[in-house]
C-alpha cells in the first residue's frame, strides 16, 4: 500500500517511509516558501536547507503530535516550518549581534525589546511547557508572537481582537509566566 | 530539544500567508536522500526505525516459510522516485522529451543481484526503432557519484546499434538511470527481443576509475508502442551537402525523424566530419526538443552517406505542419555552423 491524501497521516504516525515521501512531495513547496520568506534576508541558503530538513525530521519523529483531519496537516506543517525558521533567524541574529554589536538596525525586522529577552529562553523546554499554563487564547497569542514571529496587529486581525487587547494579554501573560518560571529557576534568563 | 508540536495544532493561519516556492524533482529527491541518511543514522543507534525494520523482517520470514516461497527474483523494489524518465531528463538536459514516456511504458521490475549490487529494470518502451529502459541500482556500499554500466542492450537480429546512458545518484548506494539503444535494422518494427548483459559497473570519481566485475544478465521482449508512419522524401542542399528527410514515425509519447545526408569528401575533410542537426517547430510555434539516436555512415564514391534518426517530444495534437531546420555543425570548439533551408512538412497521421 502507498501513502495517499487520506491515509498519509496514519502511515506517517506508524513511521512508514512512503508517507514521508508523500509529505515531501506534497508539502515541500509550502515548507520551502515559508522558510525562505523568513530567512532570505540573511542570504544563507545553508540555513534554509537546514530548516527544511529539520521541519521534515520533526514531522517524522513527532507525527503523533498532530491532531486533526488530513487537510489540517497543511497548516500544522506550515506552523512547524515557520517556527523553525523564526528560531533559526533569532539564533543567527544573536550570533551576528555578538559579532557586530555596533549595527543595531540590522535586526530591525524582529526587534527584541528588553522584555522579549524572556523568550530568548524559549528554546528551553521548560518555557514551552509553561505555555500550557496559559488559557487558550493567550497561549495562541504567545505561539503566534514568539514561535511564529507574527506582529501584534497581525495577531489581532487573526483573532478578531484589538491590538491593545493583544498587547495587554501579552503583558499579563508574561507576568504570569515570570511568576511560574521563578519556581523552576530559570534564573539568569529571566533577569 | 524536547519540542511540543501539539501546540501548533489548530493555530489560526490565513490561506494567503502560506506561500509556496518552486521546487524541482531533483530538490525533492535530494531532500528524501538527506532525510533517509539522517533517519538511518539514527536507526543504528536503536531508534524507532530499526525496531520497525526488524519487526517487518520477522513477519516476512514467517510468511515466506508458510507459503514455501523463496525470495522472488521479481523484486518490486519500487524506487522512491516515481518517474525515472522525467527525473533524469530534468536532471540533465531538461528537454521535456520524456514527459509522456512513463504512461506509455511497460513496467518490467526484474532484478538481478551480483557482488551485493542489485540492478532492477523498472520500465521499458520500444517505439519501433529505439528501446528506452529505466533502471535502478541498489548497493550495500556506496558506489560514488558517477557510474557507468558496461554492456549494452543488444537486439537480436540486428547488425548493430547506437545509444546512450545516464545515471544519477538518488541516495547513498542508490542510483537510477536511463539507457537507450537504437537498432540499425529495426525501422518501425512491431516488437523487439533484447539481451542486456552487464558485466561491470564503472565508478568514475575525478580522474580515478574503478571497475566492479559482476554478472547482471537480462532478456526482454517488447511490443512497440502504436506507430503511424509518414513517408516524406523531401530534401535540401547546401554546396556539396544534401539532407533528406525520409520519414517520420509518430508514437503516443514522441516522434522520430529518419533522415540521411550526403557530404562530399572535400566538404567532409574541410569541415572535419561535420554533423547535421535538426531543429523542429510546428505551425503553432511549439518547439520540439529532441535527442539524436545516432546512426551509421556508408562510404560512397563521393563521400559519406549517413542514415540517422532523432527522437522528438510528443507531438502537439493541434499542430498541422512541422518546420524542420537543418544545420551543419562543424565539430570542435569553434562551433561553426551553416543553416540550410527549412523543410515544411504537412503532418499526415
Amino acid at each position: 500500500m502507498k501513502a495517499n491524501e487520506t491515509n498519509f497521516v496514519r502511515r506517517l504516525q506508524k513511521h512508514k517511509e512512503d508517507a514521508l515521501d508523500y509529505v515531501v512531495d506534497t508539502y515541500l513547496p509550502l515548507v520551502k516558501g515559508t522558510i525562505a520568506k523568513v530567512l532570505i534576508p540573511l542570504q544563507n541558503n545553508g540555513l534554509i536547507e537546514e530548516c527544511i530538513n529539520d521541519t521534515f525530521l520533526a514531522v517524522w519523529h513527532h507525527g503523533d503530535q498532530f491532531s486533526g483531519a488530513p487537510e489540517d496537516f497543511r497548516k500544522w506543517i506550515y506552523a512547524i516550518a515557520r517556527s523553525k525558521a523564526i528560531d533559526s533567524y533569532r539564533k543567527e541574529m544573536r550570533q551576528r549581534e555578538r559579532i557586530t554589536a555596533e549595527e543595531p538596525d540590522f535586526n530591525a525586522q524582529l526587534t527584541q525589546s528588553a522584555e522579549d529577552e524572556l523568550f530568548l529562553a524559549e528554546e528551553q523546554a521548560e518555557i514551552k511547557g509553561l505555555l500550557n499554563q496559559l488559557e487558550a487564547t493567550d497561549r495562541e497569542i504567545f505561539i503566534m508572537k514568539y514561535m511564529l514571529g507574527m506582529r501584534s496587529d497581525e495577531i489581532a486581525d487573526r483573532l478578531g481582537l484589538t491590538r491593545t487587547a493583544v498587547d495587554n494579554r501579552i503583558f499579563r501573560g508574561k507576568k504570569k509566566l515570570k511568576e511560574k518560571a521563578a519556581h523552576i529557576k530559570l534564573g539568569g534568563n529571566l533577569a | 530539544m524536547n519540542n511540543d508540536y501539539r501546540m501548533l495544532n489548530g493555530i489560526k493561519i490565513a490561506e494567503n500567508e502560506m506561500v509556496e516556492a518552486e521546487v524541482t524533482d531533483i530538490e525533492r529527491a535530494a531532500l528524501k536522500r538527506t532525510l533517509r541518511s539522517k533517519l538511518n543514522r539514527r536507526g543504528k543507534k536503536g531508534g524507532h526505525w530499526q525496531r520497525n525494520a526488524a519487526a517487518a523482517a520477522v513477519l516476512l520470514g514467517v510468511g515466506a516459510v508458510a507459503l514455501g516461497l523463496t525470495f522472488p527474483a521479481y523484486a518490486t523494489s519500487v524506487p522512491f522516485v516515481g518517474d525515472i524518465f522525467k527525473l533524469i531528463d530534468k536532471g540533465s538536459s531538461g528537454s521535456g522529451l520524456y514527459d509522456s514516456y512513463k504512461e506509455n511504458s511497460t513496467e518490467i521490475n526484474i532484478s538481478k543481484t551480483s557482488q551485493d549490487v542489485t540492478i532492477t529494470l523498472n520500465d521499458a518502451i520500444f517505439d519501433g526503432k529505439t528501446t528506452t529502459i529505466t533502471f535502478s541500482i541498489k548497493s550495500e556500499t556506496d558506489l560514488g557519484e558517477n557510474l557507468t554500466l558496461k554492456g549494452y542492450p543488444t537486439a537480436q537480429k540486428t547488425s548493430g546499434a547506437s545509444g546512450s546512458q545516464k545515471i544519477i545518484k538518488v541516495d547513498e548506494g542508490r542510483y537510477v538511470g536511463i539507457i537507450t539503444a537504437t537498432s540499425f535494422d529495426h525501422n518501425g518494427a512491431d516488437s523487439i527481443k533484447m539481451n542486456w548483459d552487464i558485466d561491470s559497473i564503472v565508478q568514475m570519481d575525478g580522474d580515478s576509475m574503478r571497475e566492479m566485475k559482476g554478472t547482471w544478465n537480462f532478456a526482454l521482449e517488447l511490443a512497440s508502442t502504436e506507430q503511424t508512419v509518414q513517408l516524406v522524401g523531401e530534401s535540401t542542399e547546401h554546396g556539396e551537402a544534401t539532407l533528406a528527410i525520409e520519414k517520420i514515425i509518430y508514437s503516443p509519447m514522441s516522434f522520430t525523424v529518419y533522415y540521411g545526408y550526403d557530404i562530399s569528401k572535400e566538404v567532409a575533410q574541410e569541415w572535419n566530419d561535420p554533423d547535421i542537426e535538426l531543429s523542429i517547430v510546428d505551425n503553432l510555434g511549439n518547439v520540439y526538443n529532441g535527442q539524436g539516436n545516432g546512426g551509421r555512415g556508408i562510404k560512397e564514391n563521393s563521400g559519406m552517406k549517413w542514415s540517422m534518426t532523432k527522437t522528438f517530444q510528443q507531438l502537439q495534437p493541434d499542430a498541422s505542419e512541422l518546420i524542420i531546420t537543418p544545420t551543419i555543425v562543424k565539430p570542435g570548439e569553434d562551433g561553426q555552423t551553416v543553416v540550410l533551408d527549412e523543410i515544411v512538412i504537412p503532418i499526415k497521421k
